[in-house]
């Protein structure tokens, strides 16, 4: 994936494409880790807080892992 | 506390691969993958410039630098926020590591580095010599693996292999809490960057660019906070600011660093005072 | 989570297994710090993590091609393996050090391209050599080393017999800086046979001999500690941070941050020249009319140093109108000698002897009549020379600005101690003694000699063991030297008279980087044996009739010199035993000597050679430098030329009036004389762009090829070549192309390079046949070399580029073989 020969970082609105790439052929929902690497990046920006940012996927996670252990959960989240 | 993190002054940095190779050996990095990669910032490949060469006999506008790029070590590492199993946390002192044990290669978290710095073990690991190389075991088939700060030699007072491997003294780690140590100091001093600050992942890897800084000369392998003898580079005296303004005074006649005669010479920095 | 592990997780090591049952969390490493000094829990603090450090046997060796490195090393060892390699600070650890290919040792150690038995060419005999068998297609076969040495040596002595000792060539190149070659040379000493003399990389240090009565290869430099008191760098015709000082990049750049100007030369936009203060673009061929303009604006600017010139140059001295030579002591003192010379005294013009070393008020410039001589100074000969080449006039020829000439030029001149880094690039076209010339009395116009801060060579000086002589015992008779460029001639038509057999160490030359390779390989035909020790199969290897199996540097001990690299000598300890049947040069060269009468003259071991040769070296002791694994030499001075000039003058010659002649010009002052890149060269429109071979970071001349880390960064050989220039040639960027002339051809990639100059192409050099889809840069070379600077001319030479054809097999560098041929297997691995 990162090839030594390839002179820059991929730019950053092409970025989606590669992320694409790295997820094809994953045995989990590539979707799913799409729109979640797209929302972290925006709980770093400080546009979503870690709390919206868990409870949104939270449901999806667990669904699809059997366990959702983010260190973005919430104090007194429920975890069920 | 400890927040490790790392100055990379592309005004010293020669492109020369050893800080990705020296990576790649410390780490038992398998065949086809890198963890640190020095990129190119000119051309559409690497060692080549951008810009056209000179037609008319000037300097023409031909440019290039290099990059030496890994995990950037983000204080809000997105990585960490998309990892159903929390296989990839922070540590106390700042460092984004993988436990590969909890590691189930989802790759949420390639998807969520914006800085491609990971890379995920499709195949058995190929090593070259087959038993590996380096100070640690090799990652096995179906993980993601990344860049440590080589947190292996930090926990024994060691600094990162790409640290000490770099003849141009380019690269500096340490403790960015701490207001004395070199790379807080460099921070302060130069003008320095973060790749892609627009993230807000703040990355505790810092790009000097623009003006020279003196780097980190390298004649030990510990880590500056292990130094008995405090480096010049981190004494806290003027000695840096000092430095960084006078080379701007340097115009074309400057002839301040000229030596007559038998006059002293300005004497090369001595050791680290490492005692290896 | 514990109840999930085994549904989601793939398999893992078992070590990981291990850290993972101790159960410790992402947030429990300090658990693990608390218990550090127990080493198992210390290696378990991250999860999944497991640490070796503290668990490897150190040892401390040396680095030891022909770079300008010599590194010193830590070689780390576990579980009976090498696992990494680190740079150890040397006596004066400033000169740590060490470059991607030292660190990649670990891989070279164990490439399948190390030769591990002494072998035969199955159809090779002493009485019939079938050399049509040798080449890629030659089979070999294992043998001991007693009937390896035994058949050499036999063959030796029955060439001797019916030939003469000459008729054996003993060569050794630069691959390897121990002692072997001290014993090599011996033994070719006593036996008498045909010694090499080296043809690469000697003119630009030729022709600064003639100015300054040094220099050989580039001529000695302040050590590169002392560059950061430079003011002005002037790095001419070099990438001095991929090549020759990337180990001492931080001394240059320590000089730029302290406020020195970089400047840099070339028609490459390099690295080094990216990091420049300025970059002059220079067309090839055209360095000495741009040093010529140079020295025309020091003259203009009134810019040149009165006193250096006073004291040290024969600048003032005075040149006869009538013949041309200089006035001669002898000619106007009753007493003066014919080596001395005179100049007149500013004012009174009353003539004096000029001694070395020795100010005095002489005019530097004008005419004047001694004892009826009409006279003139040789600076004023230089002035009136140089008349003719103003920046304005050598813009367009040069390909560079004027107005930046005189910059540079006067960066150099005002600014104060500063210095020119020429390259052997220069030398590498024919006429490359001229630059060597030019500059050496350019920097005598700016007084640029024996101060803190001048630089007058790419690399230090460094230190070498001095061994007294014990190559060449006083009771040896030794033979003839023939040039490595002589070798075809002599093995071929036996002129100056025939090679026929040679035995080779440390060289991948005949094989591999010698230029015009096709007529080097007629010429290894033409042998009755070749014999060829080496680490790895090379190309030259595969020519070989016998193959000896040299270990790699970590299982010879040996003592390193650093010439050209750091001040010091260094021990390199073995890190392990030889693997297979390996063994050291000196084991197969006092093997020889026994079998040829001169066993006495070789101490038993290597370690008593290794003594014997420290002991003839005032300024090293045996058993601290075995002990320190570095010795500073004290005796090597940090500031060079601080002493009168080893010319009959002891002065700097600004003008030479014993100069050689070539092609009908005159070097009594430099005159630009130049071969393929001249603007009239009869072939330029057949083969319109020059080619050079750049040295890379990636390889040490052919040395490291075969490293598969630096191969995944540098894969395979391409053609650099401008956008404008392919495009001409309707070829695309990554599309293999045809490079040719009228010795051969060679298909690689094609890169599109901003970088390079358009009508100029490049392929890093040091590749392997095997590396190529076809061909060799070194067959397109030619081998023709300048009687003054004698030196192979590997850049002066054109080519023409075009597609390469259809039905090219590309499948050596297609994506599931991304290092190339690096990753394959060795032909000849004899198990």
């Amino acid at each position: 994936m990162n090839n030594p020969q390839e002179p820059r970082l991929t730019p950053i609105d092409e970025w989606e494409d590669e992320a694409t790439a790295m997820l094809d052929g994953v045995d989990y929902d590539t979707d799913l880790g799409l729109r979640m690497a797209r929302d972290a990046i925006r709980v770093s920006n400080g546009e979503l807080s870690d709390a919206e940012f868990h409870e949104k996927y939270h449901e999806e996670v667990l669904a699809e892992f059997g366990e959702d252990e983010r260190p973005t959960k919430p104090e007194g989240f429920d975890d069920d | 506390m400890t927040n490790y993190g790392l100055v990379i002054d592309q005004e010293r940095c020669i492109g020369c691969q050893a800080c990705a190779v020296s990576c790649k050996q410390e780490n038992n990095v398998p065949m086809g993958q890198f963890w640190n990669r020095v990129l190119t910032e000119g051309g559409d490949k690497i060692d080549t410039p951008s810009g056209g060469y000179p037609e008319d006999g000037g300097s023409g506008s031909l440019d290039m630098q290099y990059q030496p790029t890994a995990c950037q070590h983000c204080e809000n590492a997105p990585c960490v926020k998309v990892c159903p199993v929390n296989a990839t946390y922070t540590r106390d002192d700042g460092i984004v590591e993988i436990d590969y044990d909890k590691c189930i290669g989802c790759r949420y978290c390639m998807a969520a580095c914006p800085y491609n710095a990971r890379v995920f073990n499709w195949d058995e690991p190929d090593h070259m010599p087959e038993e590996g190389t380096g100070d640690v075991a090799a990652r096995p088939q179906g993980v993601v693996e990344k860049c440590t700060f080589c947190s292996h030699r930090v926990d024994e007072g060691l600094d990162p292999a790409c640290v000490v491997n770099c003849p141009a003294d380019a690269r500096i780690f340490g403790d960015l809490d701490d207001e004395g140590s070199t790379v807080s100091k460099y921070i302060n001093e130069y003008e320095t960057d973060q790749l892609l600050e627009d993230r807000g992942t703040n990355p505790k890897t810092h790009y000097i660019s623009g003006e020279m800084s003196p780097g980190r000369p390298q004649t030990s392998d510990k880590m500056e906070s292990e130094l008995d003898d405090v480096s010049p580079w981190s004494d806290g005296s003027e000695d840096v600011p000092a430095e960084a303004s006078e080379s701007d005074s340097s115009g074309s006649g400057g002839s301040h660093h000229s030596i007559e005669g038998d006059a002293a010479p300005h004497v090369p920095a001595v050791g680290s005072g490492g005692d290896d | 989570m514990t109840d999930n592990d085994g549904l989601y997780r793939r398999d893992v090591l078992k070590a990981g297994g291990a850290a993972a049952a101790l159960g410790l969390g992402g947030g429990e490493f300090l658990q693990g710090l608390a218990e550090r000094g127990d080493e198992t829990a210390a290696s378990k603090r991250d999860p999944g993590i497991e640490s070796y450090v503290g668990q490897n046997d150190v040892i401390q060796t040396v680095c030891s091609p022909n770079c300008r490195g010599k590194c010193p090393i830590d070689v780390h060892v576990r579980d009976g393996q090498v696992k990494k390699v680190e740079p150890h600070p040397p006596e004066d650890e400033q000169y740590k050090r060490a470059c991607v290919l030292g660190l990649s040792h670990t891989q070279r150690v164990y490439d399948p391209t190390r030769l591990k038995y002494p072998m035969k060419r199955t159809d090779w005999s002493p009485d019939e050599p079938n050399p049509d068998g040798r080449g890629p297609d030659a089979e070999f076969e294992r043998v001991s080393w007693d009937e390896a040495l035994d058949l050499v040596a036999d063959k030796m002595q029955s060439l001797k017999a019916d030939f003469g000792p000459e008729s054996v060539l003993f060569h050794v190149g630069f691959g390897n800086y121990g002692q072997s070659g001290q014993a090599f040379s011996r033994l070719a000493s006593l036996f008498g046979s045909t010694q090499p003399a080296s043809t690469i990389d000697t003119n630009v240090g030729r022709g600064f001999n003639r100015v300054t009565g040094t220099g050989f290869y580039l001529p000695s430099t302040n050590e590169s500690e002392d560059w950061e008191n430079a003011n002005t760098i002037i790095v001419w015709g070099s990438d001095i941070f991929s090549s020759q000082f990337q180990m001492d990049a931080s001394k240059v750049l320590d000089a730029v941050e302290n406020g020195a100007k970089l400047v840099v030369v070339d028609p490459v936009y390099t690295t080094t020249a990216s990091k420049a203060d300025l970059w002059l673009p220079v067309k090839p061929g055209k360095d000495v009319h741009l040093a010529l303009a140079m020295m025309h604006t020091v003259f203009e600017d009134g810019t040149y140093d009165e006193q250096f010139l006073r004291k040290r140059t024969t600048g003032p001295a005075l040149v006869r109108k009538d013949t041309g030579t200089l006035l001669k002591s002898s000619t106007v003192f009753e007493d003066g000698s014919d080596d001395k010379v005179v100049a007149v005294e500013q004012g009174s013009n009353t003539p004096v002897e000029l001694e070395p070393e020795t100010d005095g008020p002489y005019a530097l410039f004008g005419e004047y009549t001694v004892d009826g001589i009409e006279c003139e100074t040789a600076l004023t000969r230089l002035r009136d020379h140089v008349a003719d080449y103003a920046p304005s006039k050598v813009a367009e020829q040069t390909g560079v600005d004027a107005e930046n000439i005189r910059t540079a030029v006067r960066w150099l001149a005002t600014r104060g101690p500063g210095g020119i880094a020429p390259s052997y690039a220069l030398g590498r076209y024919k006429h490359g003694h001229i630059f060597g010339q030019t500059y050496a009395m350019l920097m005598g116009l700016t007084g640029d000699y024996g101060q803190h801060g001048n630089i007058h060579a790419h690399h230090s000086g460094g230190a070498t063991l001095s061994t007294g002589g014990w190559s060449t015992p006083e009771d040896a008779d030794p033979g003839p030297s023939v040039r490595f460029s002589d070798y075809p001639d002599a093995m071929i038509d036996g002129d100056p008279h025939k090679i026929r057999a040679a035995y080779s160490i440390e060289s991948n030359m005949m094989g591999n980087q010698f230029p015009d390779r096709q007529r080097f390989r007629e010429a290894i035909k033409s042998l009755e044996m070749y014999v060829v020790a080496d680490m790895h199969h090379t190309d030259t290897v595969q020519h070989a009739d016998i193959i000896l199996p040299v270990p790699h540097w970590f299982e010879q001990e040996d003592i390193v010199s650093s010439w050209g690299s750091h001040p010091h000598i260094s021990y390199r300890h073995k890190v392990q035993e030889p693997m297979w049947e390996a063994r050291d040069d000196y084991y197969a060269i006092r093997g020889l000597a026994e079998r040829l009468g001169f066993g006495d003259y070789f101490p038993e071991t290597k370690r008593e050679l290794l003594r014997e040769l420290a002991s003839r070296d005032d300024a090293i002791d045996f058993e601290t430098l075995s002990e320190q694994g570095t010795q500073k030499k004290q005796n090597i001075p940090i500031v060079k030329f601080t002493d009168a000039f080893p010319t009959d003058t002891g002065r700097i010659k600004m003008y030479d009036d014993d100069a050689p002649s070539e092609e009908g010009v005159t070097f009594d002052l430099p005159r630009p004389l130049e071969d393929r890149t001249a603007d009239d060269y009869e072939k330029a429109d057949e083969y319109p762009l020059m080619f050079m071979q750049k040295h890379s970071r990636f390889r040490i001349h052919s040395q490291y090829e075969m490293l598969n880390w630096v191969r995944e960064v540098n894969p395979e050989p391409q053609l650099d070549i401008h956008p404008s220039d392919a495009k001409a040639r309707g070829i695309e960027d990554g599309q293999y192309v045809r490079v040719y002339n009228d010795r051969g051809e060679m298909i690689v990639k094609a890169k599109y390079n901003e970088a390079f100059q358009p009508g100029l192409v490049n392929t890093d050099q040091g590749w392997w046949s095997r590396d190529y889809l076809k061909g060799h840069h070194n067959d397109l070379t030619h081998n023709e070399v300048s009687e003054i600077g004698q030196t192979m001319s590997f850049y002066d030479v054109r080519v023409a580029v075009e597609p390469a054809p259809d039905d090219l097999d590309t499948e050596k560098y297609e994506t599931d073989n991304p290092r190339g041929t690096g990753a394959e297997t060795s032909r000849a691995g004899g198990d």
